[in-house]
């Protein structure tokens, strides 16, 4: 929840960028009250203009508000001593204090309010969530914190894996961009979580249509962006610590900042985690624990004021323990496991024990970056990203093989870039870049287990050209993708003797997307985009042969499969006040050459007994829905948000609905502050209804989906300032301490979530009260 | 610090062309592999021993498996029933994994269903716990008629759970390692 107070970082910032910035006249002689303060108001993180924010000077109680454009005048101010607070609908209020001689201009960077996620805008500066809420949700999952956006939910496999699902899409058709560099690894996995720290992660947006073209990565439309808090050169030295305590699992957390500012600027972030077994409201979810160790650095290098070099360094280790009642050898032990009181294997205590089944991961991620701008018009800059993924995953098996890992993949996956931003004019931009990106997927010998996906090499060139009008009234923007894919899998043929056999494939992708706003009035706007996006197969839906454990069923990829081609038409509607916003926006999705898992009709016959086959397939699909966005802010003191997401899916082929579609869903959200804005209590209440998934074929699962339900949230938080030993020392250290207890599923509610794959056999986790705390300075 | 940059870069390059190597991956040898399993019957008042094959040499999917039964279960007999598993994924190097099994019997359990047929099994040894096993079993052949047998081998089932007889794996949970199907004859 926000705490009122202004993120420290950003409050130095503001405050510098506030001194260096304060230009106009200096009217020595001048006194009296005849002063007048002017500037512009923009958001910290992509610099939009905040229309309509409020300008009040606490001393004179005089209050104005900027117009559309975020610019603001207060004329006859008095010199001497002043304090401005500056507060925008959606922002954290910030208060600066000045020594006013003269006429002043002022830019104030103010910054996106926590819990409050504005939908994808057309120029899609788009749903920015702060390090403060990030970090409130870090104890979480990476997972847990992006269904917070609208239009987000998460596909789970249980406590250990999930992945975002967006407007019905996800996996090979939603990418994720850690940092700018597209996540690599095997994202193909509805088991496999995005191998990202919450706690490095400082922003989390979702874009799509002309933004989400700038990016690499499977795609039929958005991409979802996290990156850390960007260095700035005038960063005073600063730190966190924070530990987090989760009773559900008896989860421990400690994580460690550091930042510094000067030509080398820094900020290292290390992370440890331990969790044992979580619990359902009714028995111990056995072989549920996770352990995390994570760190990064981020460096910059400012040469000069034209050039500046960065480097980012993250390395995510993960040893995560799957619901051992999970784990099933055919059909009918999944129809076994179906429908028990409690799932087989669980054990009455808790347990800190990772045994198999169990997935073993690390990600090492290095980006170098070296951005020069030659004059204000020109930006450029040089990318490397390299990544290197090593997933393993331990199965239960005969004979001590327990600790040979079942699957064992690793993939290098390198990424250079080279981008240009052009402004023509003011209110025009030209984007561009060329990507060339290599991935080498290896199996790693020793597993004593056929592949299911085969050794692969992949190669991507691509080229982007976006064109960004951003007038008074009329907003347009028009991007253009192409890529071309080349493929070598190295197969095993599947009958003996067994040999080698390689094949290729070529793939030429097309992106376009064009998009265009409308402000009617200054309060409210109309926007229309239209993208049109292919996406390339991926390697298991052309090469996947096996079976695959979670679900029961012998999967097997089709090697003629073509790019799927996908039209998404999007319309919104925006609405924004100086205390609410309401955005609503709906979109419909064909898709031609859809790709597919067909469940066939024979059964294939193992030593296991009868598996069900699927086939990769590809078929027409058409996908659409709608998501309602409100923000109420009666007062400084009360807050009201509700977040409304409804889609649809339906194959066309097989005139069936599309599996994996989250169900109708709802969160509201109240929040109370008591006092004023910095140092209050803070109080939150929020509600999450999901309703049951009722568009699905009985015959397109094993089990229906299961009811809807109610989940309540209740977090308390406040914040002490500390002493601080010279307050008027010049960059003034402030030292707080901030504590936070939340807790969720309140009513500690049975229930299970059609999008969790562990469904079938537990039910979700029970209430988990949650204690954080963080010391600042 | 732009030295640092150029060594960082050229690091990456390094790394990037030496991670270039384009062999052939290594061919897994499949060591949990179950290929055939073979269940003789052999009378305890003499006649012909009954065996029931099911024979799956490449593994899921390519050929299908061979499912054959030597012959009728004579009517009122009873039989030895006794299991045997094999991996002969790669025929030059055939394992016997009922050896496996039988080192780790508490973790393994046999279970055998019939339908239709007039067939009593029982089990007929048992593990360092006293818990039944199912490589070794006693079998009753009632009246002529016909029916089939499954097979089911459970690993890591819970042998205490309440209930739990030699047709009721559903109650010991575990994973599914065998599920073989025969017909059965007995005249």
């Amino acid at each position: 929840m926000p705490t009122g107070r202004f993120p420290k970082t950003v409050f130095r910032f503001s405050l510098l960028a506030t001194l260096f910035l304060v230009g106009g006249e200096y009217v020595a002689a001048q006194t009296g009250c005849s002063f007048t303060i002017s500037g512009r108001i923009l958001s910290e993180h992509d610099g939009e203009q905040l229309g309509y924010a409020n300008v009040y000077l606490i001393d004179e109680r005089v209050g104005v508000q900027a117009d559309s454009s975020g610019y603001f005048e207060v004329n006859n101010v008095c010199g001497g001593a002043q304090v401005l607070r500056f507060s925008h609908i959606g922002c954290d209020a910030q208060e600066i204090e000045m020594l006013l001689r003269g006429d002043t201009t002022l830019t104030v960077f103010l910054h996106h309010h926590d819990n409050f996620t504005e939908t994808v805008t057309v120029s899609s500066a788009a749903s920015a969530e702060y390090t403060r809420e990030l970090d409130r949700q870090a104890v979480a999952t990476l997972g847990d914190v992006l269904e917070r956006t609208a239009g987000v939910s998460s596909l789970r496999s249980g406590t250990a894996a999930a992945k975002p699902v967006y407007d019905g899409v996800f996996g090979n058709r939603l990418s994720l961009q850690n940092n700018g560099i597209a996540q690599s690894g095997q994202q193909w996995g509805n088991d496999h979580a995005p191998e990202i720290d919450p706690w490095v992660a400082a922003y989390v947006r979702v874009v799509e249509g002309v933004e989400a073209l700038k990016y690499a990565g499977p795609t039929v439309a958005a991409t979802v962006l996290i990156e850390p808090a960007p260095l700035r050169e005038n960063e005073s030295p600063s730190g966190t610590l924070a530990y987090g305590f989760q009773s559900n699992g008896l989860g421990n957390t400690l994580n460690a900042r550091l930042t510094a500012g000067g030509r080398t600027a820094y900020r290292l972030s290390a992370t440890g985690k331990i969790r044992g077994d979580q619990r359902a409201p009714d028995y111990v979810l056995t072989n549920t624990g996770r352990q995390e160790i994570n760190a990064a650095l981020q460096l910059a290098h400012f040469h000069n004021q034209r050039w500046t070099s960065r480097l980012y360094y993250s390395i995510f280790n993960a040893n995560i323990g799957v619901l051992r009642g999970s784990h099933i050898g055919n059909l009918t032990d999944l129809q076994d496991a179906i429908g028990r009181e409690e799932p087989f294997f669980t054990q009455p205590d808790i347990s800190f024990d990772i045994n198999s089944p169990r997935q073993a991961v690390q990600h090492h991620l290095l980006k170098l970056e070296t951005e020069f701008r030659p004059n204000e018009d020109h930006r450029l800059t040089l990318r490397y990203g390299g990544q290197l993924n090593n997933r393993k995953e331990f199965d239960v098996r005969r004979g001590d093989r327990d600790n040979i890992p079942a699957l064992s993949l690793r993939q290098w996956s390198h990424l250079v870039e080279g981008a240009w931003h052009h402004e023509l004019a003011p209110d025009r931009h030209l984007d561009a870049n060329l990507q060339y990106e290599f991935v080498l997927n290896d199996n790693v010998p020793g597993t004593g287990i056929f592949p299911l996906i085969p050794d692969y090499n992949a190669n991507r060139a691509s080229a982007y050209l976006a064109y960004h009008e951003e007038g008074d009234r009329w907003q347009y923007h028009a991007g253009l993708r192409v890529d071309r894919q080349f493929y070598e899998a190295i197969t095993i043929t599947p009958d003996p003797p067994f040999r080698i056999e390689r094949f290729e494939h070529r793939f030429n992708t097309l992106g376009a997307s064009a998009e265009g706003n409308y402000r009617i009035t200054g309060r409210s706007s109309l926007r229309l985009g239209v993208t049109l996006r292919e996406r390339a197969p991926q390697i298991n839906e052309l090469y996947s042969r096996g079976l695959h454990q979670g679900v029961s069923g012998i999967e097997e990829g089709d090697n003629s499969l073509q790019p799927e081609r996908s039209l998404k038409v999007t319309g919104g509607w925006r609405y924004a006040s100086n205390s609410l916003i309401v955005n609503a926006s709906a979109f419909v999705q064909p898709v031609r050459d859809y790709i597919f898992l067909e469940p066939q009709p024979e059964f294939r016959l193992t030593i296991r007994g009868a598996f069900p086959l699927f086939l990769y397939r590809a078929g027409d699909a058409l996908l659409y829905g709608s998501t309602l966005t409100t923000f109420w802010q009666p007062n400084d003191r009360w807050e009201v948000d509700g977040r409304l997401a409804i889609v649809r899916g339906r194959n066309r082929t097989e005139d069936s609905p599309l599996v994996y579609m989250p169900a109708d869903n709802l969160r509201l959200g109240v929040k109370y502050r008591t006092g004023s804005q910095p140092r209050g209590w803070q109080l939150s209440l929020s509600a999450l209804l999901v309703d049951r998934q009722t568009r699905l074929d009985a015959e397109q699962d094993f089990l229906p989906p299961p009811p809807g339900y109610a989940l309540l949230e209740a977090g308390l938080e406040k914040e002490w300032g500390l002493p601080v030993k010279n307050p008027s020392a010049p960059g003034r250290t402030e030292r707080t301490l901030h504590l936070r207890l939340g807790a969720q599923n309140l009513l500690n509610s049975t229930y299970r979530d059609y999008l969790d794959r562990q469904r079938y056999f537990a039910d979700a986790p029970g209430r988990n009260v949650e204690l954080r705390l963080s010391y600042e300075w | 610090m732009k030295n640092l940059f150029l060594l960082l870069f050229a690091l990456v390059a390094l790394v990037t062309f030496n991670a270039c190597d384009d062999d052939d991956p290594i061919i897994e040898n499949p060591e949990e592999v179950i290929t055939d399993l073979t269940y003789t019957l052999t009378p305890t008042g003499g006649g012909d021993v009954v065996t029931m094959t099911f024979q799956d040499r490449d593994g899921d999917g390519g050929n299908a498996p061979t499912i054959t039964v030597s012959g009728p279960l004579a009517a009122n007999a009873t039989y030895t029933g006794s299991l045997e598993l094999l991996d002969a994924s790669d025929a030059s190097d055939i394992e016997d994994i009922t050896e496996e099994v039988e080192e780790e019997d508490d973790e393994h359990m046999f279970f055998f269903q019939v339908s239709s047929a007039d067939l009593t099994i029982a089990y007929g040894d048992s593990d360092g716990d006293g818990n039944p096993v199912g490589l070794l079993t006693d079998v009753t052949a009632g009246a002529a008629g016909f029916g089939t047998l499954t097979i089911i081998l459970r690993h890591e089932p819970n042998k205490s759970a309440a209930g739990l007889a030699i047709n009721t794996p559903e109650l010991a949970g575990g994973e599914t390692d065998i599920e073989v199907t025969f017909n059965v004859t007995i005249q």
